[in-house]
């Protein structure tokens, strides 16, 4: 009897427990974000992709930052100076930057990162190669360098500096790189692969700090009491979690249950409007069609023409719905060019224009009059829903416009990224986001030899053109070089056929104020509050 | 004192064949079929089968769309004369790709079926009639491939000759036969030690006369409701493997592409799902009763 009547204690008290639990859905100062997106890892010098992103926008703070509209911030840095040859950057640490732990921000921190991150036993760290610029970093990332001669200094606690083996004009654009994130010395180890999600290791230099990760579900951030704008941080805890299903996501925005969700299906901008908290994020992505140049008749001009004003993207982009949109640009559609404040694309001419009949005479004069003769090609993709409405589109319009035949291959991602880099295909998608915020960083992709020219770009004018916009000092001829370059690239040779762009549709609570943007135009709550 | 003839009196001209039985006498398969079609369920469900098979063959010839064209400006709508059962969100003809679906399915249920059961009989048929160290090897290569699951072979598969009919058909196949295979063995393991099978024997019967003519024939019942229930299998694996994204290659559809198509749009056309599930489940509605129906009729002793 005695034990039934135990039994039934625990039982209530069990309930009464749970009762608690759900009264404290009162969120009070927080703000709870869902999203798709969980890849990767917080450390910045390893798989740092979008849950970093999301993650060192709150918590951790890079030397400078630009917002949206390219204007800069000084965030750990005060201040900055440049050696006459352009070699030698000097950053002068803020003084009251602090850790989570009340510790100063020092510059230490950084070169932890950017060794951990060129250590060559560090598997895991993706933008390495990012750091080649500095003086003595490639040889000691491929192994056949020491770790004291990467010219990386902490001139006391708060200078850093840097020494590039080339000057770098564009230095400042790619510090938005995770590798130029600090991370804890001491703490953050390459030796503990883990430290990251140890809120006890895992500190926080920004608005946030962690206070606990859970590895697939989520993680929560909460206000970091030592940062020196602390006065202007007004939410107490930011919750984030993963849904992987975007139905589910879109639910429990229905719900209230979470105040933002990302990555949402394209049909949700027909049922919301921008009251009910609907957003839309440019995202600085490019999907073209990469040609194989070895292949015939690839190799020729003509053809590859043809492809690229054969189709009729606004219409694929219409059965793709409404987050694709068309592009003929191969530097993203929606990059601010890095000597104005216009975008990069509204520069200059459009690369070329859409017309069918020209693409019809072009494939004429390459000797395939109506397609005939034109052997099948195939056309490689990763298999995802919208990548498959993609390649349909292609492929359909290719018919009916030239009469040529593509066979598509749906694949496995992994078999996919493979393929694309042994250059084991006829047409496949690629994709590139941009890492930051510069025309550069779509272009030296297909310098002669680059690791990432998988159709194998060989082009003196182009390389010739991004060596000139390397050497510029001032920005809006570096500008026009730039320009020059893509149009070798894409105008003139086809060697890249630009299809489309991708905007990333948000849902956000409407009573959520203060957000301000970061230089990819992704959103920060940095200082958001919410409002009545 | 009566003649010896007159102890037996002739019969008349119309009694002379009052000892035959008037009822044809009736092959193993007729007796099948007419035992079949008293059974009204199985009956509906051939009959339902038939007419999937028929339009879906001559569905997509007489269809004025064709399965792979666009035309955004028509996507997505609902039913209307020109397009019966509206259009996916590429404006491509909804019903010409069920249709079109539908095609692919069948043969890939029906092809895959025939292979297993061809391979499957023959390696468990000469495995359990000859026995001893052969079936002993034999059940134990069975093993092995039945332990690995039909998902990596397909995978593998898939990778080497890449995403279409043929690989999902040699995907379903190569590990689908080892239930046949099985089941036939221990048939023929029991059978080959019953009296007409000594019987024939002892007559001189060829060995390959014995398994094939005596003991094959025996084992078919159970065979054929086996089969039954792998053609809608194969289907369902198709429609799996379509559905997470290894099937058959686009713009090319089979009844679970087009269901993975519709997946995305599931809040806002969900009848673009309905359309393809209806005839997957008619058609593993249909292949059911068939194969209740041939259970009972093969084996009426064991009829409930």
């Amino acid at each position: 009897m005695k034990k039934i009547l135990c039994l039934i204690m625990a039982l209530t008290m069990l309930l009464s427990m749970a009762g608690c639990g759900s009264s404290q859905t009162d969120k009070g100062n927080s703000i709870v974000i869902a999203t798709v997106s969980s890849t990767g890892g917080l450390d910045p010098a390893g798989f740092a992709l979008d849950l970093w992103t999301e993650y060192s926008k709150l918590c951790i703070d890079g030397l400078i930052s630009f917002d949206d509209q390219g204007n800069m911030t000084y965030e750990s840095a005060e201040s900055y100076t440049v050696s006459d040859d352009g070699l030698v950057w000097t950053f002068n640490l803020r003084k009251n930057a602090k850790w989570s732990d009340g510790s100063s921000v020092t510059a230490a921190d950084f070169i932890n990162t950017m060794m951990r991150a060129l250590d060559p036993n560090n598997g895991n760290a993706i933008y390495s190669n990012m750091l080649y610029i500095i003086d003595g970093a490639e040889a000691y990332n491929k192994g056949t360098g020491k770790a004291e001669d990467v010219k990386l200094a902490a001139k006391d606690d708060f200078t850093l500096e840097l020494t590039l083996k080339a000057p770098c004009t564009y230095l400042l654009k790619m510090l938005s790189m995770p590798v130029f994130y600090p991370s804890k010395a001491g703490y953050a180890t390459n030796e503990n692969a883990s430290w990251y999600k140890d809120p006890a290791t895992s500190l926080g230099n920004g608005a946030f700090c962690l206070e606990s990760y859970t590895e697939g579900v989520g993680y929560t951030i909460v206000k970091n009491p030592y940062y020196y704008q602390a006065d202007k941080v007004k939410l107490d805890r930011i919750e984030t979690r993963f849904v992987t299903d975007s139905t589910a996501l879109l639910s429990s925005y229905k719900t209230g249950e979470v105040d933002v969700v990302t990555g949402l299906p394209s049909y949700v901008t027909e049922e919301y409007t921008e009251e009910d908290g609907l957003y839309t994020w440019k995202m600085l992505t490019s999907k073209f069609i990469l040609p194989n140049l070895s292949v015939k008749p690839l190799d020729d001009v003509r053809v590859r023409e043809a492809i690229a004003i054969a189709l009729t993207r606004a219409d694929i982009c219409a059965a793709i719905g409404s987050d694709y949109i068309p592009s003929v640009n191969y530097v993203a559609e929606y990059m601010i060019s890095p000597s104005s404040s216009q975008l990069f694309k509204d520069e200059v001419e459009p690369l070329f224009v859409e017309d069918a009949a020209r693409a019809k005479q072009l494939l004429a004069d390459a000797g395939y009059p109506n397609g005939q003769g034109f052997p099948t090609l195939t056309y490689k993709y990763p298999n995802s829903e919208k990548d498959s409405l993609l390649a349909q589109g292609i492929q359909a319009q290719l018919k009916s416009v030239l009469g040529i035949n593509i066979e598509l291959v749906g694949m496995e991602d992994e078999v996919y990224a493979q393929d694309k880099k042994d250059g084991n295909y006829e047409l496949i998608r690629h994709s590139w986001t941009a890492d930051y915020n510069d025309p550069i960083n779509f272009l030296n992709l297909y310098i002669s030899g680059a690791s990432s020219n998988y159709n194998g770009v060989k082009d003196a004018a182009f390389d010739q053109a991004i060596a000139n916009s390397d050497a510029a000092t001032d920005p809006a001829e570096r500008t026009k070089y730039l320009h020059e370059a893509q149009k070798i690239l894409v105008s003139e040779n086809f060697y890249v056929i630009p299809a489309v762009t991708q905007v990333y549709i948000g849902l956000g609570n409407p009573d959520i104020k203060g957000i301000s943007y970061c230089s990819t135009g992704e959103r920060m709550y940095r200082f958001a509050y919410i409002e009545g | 004192m009566l003649e010896p003839n007159e102890y037996f009196e002739p019969l008349g001209a119309s009694e002379k064949r009052d000892d035959y039985i008037p009822i044809a006498s009736k092959s193993f398969a007729r007796d099948v079929w007419e035992r079949f079609c008293t059974n009204k369920r199985a009956l509906a469900g051939l009959i339902l089968l038939a007419v999937i098979v028929a339009v879906a063959m001559i569905g997509p010839l007489v269809s004025p769309y064709p399965y792979d064209g666009m035309d955004v400006s028509i996507a997505n709508q609902g039913p209307s004369s020109a397009h019966w059962l509206g259009t996916d969100q590429m404006g491509r003809d909804e019903l010409t790709r069920v249709l079109y679906g539908a095609r692919i399915s069948l043969t890939i249920g029906f092809v895959s079926t025939a292979i297993n059961l061809l391979i499957g009989v023959l390696y468990g048929g000469i495995s359990g009639y000859i026995g001893g160290k052969l079936d002993m090897v034999m059940m134990r290569i069975v093993d092995v491939i039945f332990s690995i699951p039909a998902m990596i072979y397909i995978i593998l598969i898939m990778l080497i000759f890449g995403s279409n009919v043929y690989s999902v058909m040699i995907g379903i196949c190569i590990n689908g036969w080892v239930n046949t295979a099985r089941l036939v063995r221990g048939q023929i393991v029991a059978l080959k030690e019953r009296e007409f099978a000594v019987a024939a024997f002892t007559l001189g019967a060829s060995r390959m006369k014995i398994l094939f003519k005596h003991l094959m024939i025996n084992t078919l019942g159970p065979i054929i409701v086996n089969a039954t229930l792998m053609v809608p299998q194969a289907i369902f694996n198709e429609a799996f493997l379509s559905f997470i994204g290894i099937g058959i290659s686009a713009p090319q559809a089979s009844l679970g592409t087009l269901a993975q198509d519709a997946k995305m749009l599931l809040s806002r056309y969900p009848m673009q799902m309905v359309y393809p599930v209806t005839v997957i489940c008619l058609v593993i509605f249909a292949l059911n009763f068939i194969g209740e129906g041939l259970e009972e009729a093969l084996n009426p002793k064991g009829a409930r």
